[in-house]
């Protein structure tokens, strides 16, 4: 069982600059995975929205030829 | 720390830009392929979009136009989510810019969704520290296991 001290250490590290680069390069899976879902959630659902959109606007386009 | 991160999205469509920028600016169009909206053409003009609701979250953006160059440069505000949603559906506060260059043959469509970051927010951070607990324990045993 981790102590008190080890938990706090832990939050340190959460707040460290660089952490999500850590992540992208595989390392820090057991530090922050849930910390991270905000922002990857809201990353992966505009990527596919956006592209989806693309592809509405672009067949949009072509109809009104 | 509060690095953002942006979504590029750019194609090149065989259309004068004009054409373009009337789909990009039509609330009539914009709903066709965007989203519903009540989209106005005129800077500082406040408009929504309306979304499936997550969580806390009712779905609607809500937008704001910053910058309009016709038919060059649309840029508008896009906020929404709601602090107590932990992932998807939490606090958002980007923008999105449509850059249009004539180009041989048609226009070069740009857009960027800017202004992600992390921690998405102070709450989500605070809801998950108690989980640290967790996730230290589920590492001291595998470690203890090794």
């Amino acid at each position: 069982m981790p102590d008190k001290a080890a938990g706090a250490g832990r939050h340190d590290v959460l707040m460290a600059p660089g952490l999500h680069l850590d992540h992208r390069c595989g390392r820090s899976f057991r530090v922050a995975p849930k910390g991270l879902e905000p922002l990857i959630d809201w990353l992966g659902h505009y990527q596919t929205f956006w592209r989806e959109r693309f592809e509405n606007l672009e067949k949009l386009l072509k109809e009104s030829e | 720390m509060r690095e953002t991160q942006a979504i590029t999205v750019e194609k090149m469509l065989p259309y004068p830009p004009e054409k373009i920028w009337r789909t990009l600016t039509s609330s009539e169009l914009i709903a066709k392929w965007l989203m519903p909206n009540d989209f106005v053409l005129a800077v500082g003009q406040r408009f929504n979009f309306r979304t499936t609701p997550m969580g806390d979250w009712d779905g609607v953006v809500h937008c704001e136009v910053l910058d309009c160059d016709p038919p060059k440069l649309l840029r508008y505000s896009w906020k929404g989510g709601a602090d107590t949603n932990p992932a998807y559906g939490s606090r958002l506060d980007t923008t999105v810019a449509w850059t249009l260059t004539p180009v041989e043959g048609g226009t070069h469509l740009r857009m960027v969704h800017d202004g992600f970051v992390f921690p998405g927010n102070q709450f989500a951070y605070d809801m998950m520290s108690p989980g640290w607990g967790k996730v230290m324990d589920s590492i001291a045993r595998v470690t203890g296991q090794g």
